[in-house]
């Protein structure tokens, strides 16, 4: 059994080199999409002369096959060194890495408080199937689900910050972690509400599954509290498609943190993205795609690890799905 | 079982008022989308640099935006393209899914293989950020926009059609008909395709809100539609700088873009419950 284990840990890991292999082809050419090519996107704005622009060819080694170019940019990225930023000309990683802490604390709480509060309403709505508190639960989880982050972040900017003056509504405070938390309030809870309103449907549905299955009914047969049967029974097999859809919930929290710190002027990673659109700061783009994909499919690979300490009954036999 | 669906919809008393409403309101955003030209009180691109971020009045009903535009005709002419656009992304993601998704579900093999290997890709992929990117890379515009999300959009569909498939294929009519020699193409055509019917039009509306959501994410970082055309995404980012002087050019594009994927939502969320009540009947 263990090995078998073991031999599925290892397929999957055996998978993801393929895949980062051809996210790594796609950041690439990002590079020769840009409308008048690679010289038009890595000159940006500055007066072009022949001799400047024969520098970059030399440097960005255009001149060679694009296997050859995509061997200098691939061994460049092994060593950390994700290029220059055509705009700031500081390195790629260093800008990256300074962005980064704003957008982790913002995605890091809205990660726990979309799964915890969503697993709570779920359970809540399922035990309490077709009343009151079932029909509110359902009805306020088809509208947030509905509603896209952007959106939110202006509703809740124009009621909640510029109306009621209940938050602050710019930028990153004073620099006391307090005041730093208290900024960030506002676009975690804007962030978390989509991926809230998906884990309450997810777990409403896997939960109303448990509750009509022979063994939740035997367990009341024989007398056990409620209280036991739904969180040390029901809850833990309800929890494996919630676990599976944590992936997509942490993807969705990323892709709204590029709006909600957009609105919040906020210079986390999603910030440095949209600027960096705006500007068509090519470098810094493949920079943010690669670091961002890497991410997203190390924390799928944590997910299957979850799902199989979770359920014992995971076929390792059978491929991913 | 489509002849079930239909005897249902007949029946418009067990249809819940939500459902009812919502359909109402998607109807009215329809109708707003064809007549925008001839309803709208003032024309939307019309500027007018007198009466910049006013306030509602009788003239401007719901205010004017920064360059002095009607928010309210804006809102009108924006139905257009915010119907238009998820439409066709919904569309593509039911032809692909149809043809693809049942071929893979019902033949199986290398076939299934191949395809599910090309959506396990996808799916790794971190869907509207790499839009994000490539639409605003490659400078494409709307046509590159409604390219990128139908692409990202269509692994759903598969994945879902696909697992129906498999359903359906267990079933003893599938067998029966095999049975009487009718040729696999007319079994997943002509059969499988109405029993799964529901799914197929749940799948679309759960398309359609997404891609409403996508494309005014996107026109809300200035990606996808030209600038200057009235498109709720857009309206919803220019709108902010008005925040102080008149809110209704920022939450009244917010509320239409809410209401129309909230409307669309309901009305798929009741046929694919209508689905999976049918099924565990049989």
């Amino acid at each position: 059994m263990n090995t078998k284990k073991y031999i599925y840990i290892t397929k999957r890991l055996i998978f993801i080199f393929p895949l980062i292999l051809a996210i790594t082809v796609v950041v690439f050419l990002l590079l020769n999409l840009v409308n008048g090519g690679p010289i038009a996107a890595l000159i940006g704005e500055k007066p072009t002369t022949t001799e400047s622009v024969n520098n970059l060819r030399e440097k960005f080694h255009l001149n060679d096959p694009i296997y050859v170019q995509y061997y200098y940019w691939i061994s460049g990225v092994a060593h950390g060194d994700l290029g220059t930023s055509i705009f700031t000309s500081t390195p790629v990683l260093y800008e990256i890495k300074s962005r980064l802490p704003i957008t982790l604390s913002i995605t890091f709480p809205a990660f726990l408080l979309s799964i915890g509060f969503g697993v709570l309403a779920g359970t809540l709505a399922a035990l309490y199937r077709g009343r009151k508190v079932d029909r509110i639960t359902v009805g306020t989880a088809t509208l947030m689900s509905s509603s896209p982050a952007f959106v939110v972040a202006i509703l809740a900017l124009y009621l909640l910050g510029l109306k009621l003056q209940l938050f602050p509504i710019f930028g990153t405070g004073d620099g006391g972690f307090k005041d730093y938390m208290w900024h960030l309030t506002l676009p975690i809870l804007v962030v978390s509400l989509g991926p809230l309103a998906f884990i309450t449907k997810l777990t409403r549905a896997a939960m109303l599954e448990e509750i009509s299955s022979d063994y939740y009914m035997f367990a009341q047969a024989r007398g056990l509290s409620r209280i036991r049967i739904v969180f040390r029974y029901a809850l833990r097999n309800a929890l494996i498609p919630i676990v599976t859809a944590s992936g997509l919930v942490f993807v969705g929290l990323l892709t709204g943190t590029v709006f909600v710190e957009s609105v919040f002027g906020l210079p986390g990673l999603g910030g440095l993205l949209v600027s960096s659109i705006k500007q068509t700061d090519i470098p810094v783009i493949q920079g943010i795609v690669l670091i961002v994909a890497i991410w997203i499919i190390f924390s799928n690979f944590v997910v299957d690890l979850l799902y199989m300490a979770i359920d014992p009954r995971v076929n390792f036999d059978k491929g991913s799905d | 079982m489509i002849t079930l669906f239909w005897s249902q919809i007949k029946k418009l008393k067990e249809i819940p008022a939500s459902v009812l409403l919502a359909s109402v309101t998607i109807l009215l955003f329809c109708f707003a989308a064809i007549t925008a030209k001839f309803i709208s009180p003032i024309d939307p691109m019309e500027q007018n640099l007198f009466a910049v971020s006013q306030s509602s009045s009788d003239i401007y009903w719901l205010g004017t935006d920064e360059l002095g535009r009607d928010v309210f005709s804006r809102l009108l002419a924006g139905s257009r393209g915010a119907i238009i656009g998820p439409f066709l992304i919904a569309l593509s993601g039911l032809i692909v899914s149809v043809i693809l998704g049942i071929l893979a579900g019902y033949r199986g093999g290398a076939l299934d293989n191949l395809v599910m290997r090309g959506v396990d890709f996808i799916v790794a992929l971190p869907g509207l950020l790499l839009a994000i990117v490539v639409v605003s890379v490659t400078e494409g515009g709307y046509w590159m926009a409604l390219l990128v999300l139908s692409v990202l959009n269509v692994q759903g569909d598969i994945r879902i059609v696909r697992g129906v498939t498999l359903e359906q294929r267990k079933l003893p009519y599938i067998e029966s008909l095999r049975v009487v020699g009718v040729p696999r193409r007319r079994i997943m055509y002509k059969h499988i395709v109405p029993n799964i019917s529901p799914i197929l039009i749940a799948n679309f509306a759960t398309d359609f809100a997404g891609a409403l959501v996508a494309l005014s994410g996107l026109a809300f970082l200035g990606l996808g539609s030209q600038p200057g055309t009235p498109d709720w995404g857009r309206m919803l980012a220019d709108g902010q700088a008005s925040l102080f002087t008149n809110y209704w050019a920022a939450v009244s594009p917010a509320i239409a873009i809410v209401l129309l994927a909230v409307s669309v939502n309901l009305i798929g969320d009741w046929v694919y419950d209508f689905y999976t009540k049918k099924s565990l009947q049989r």
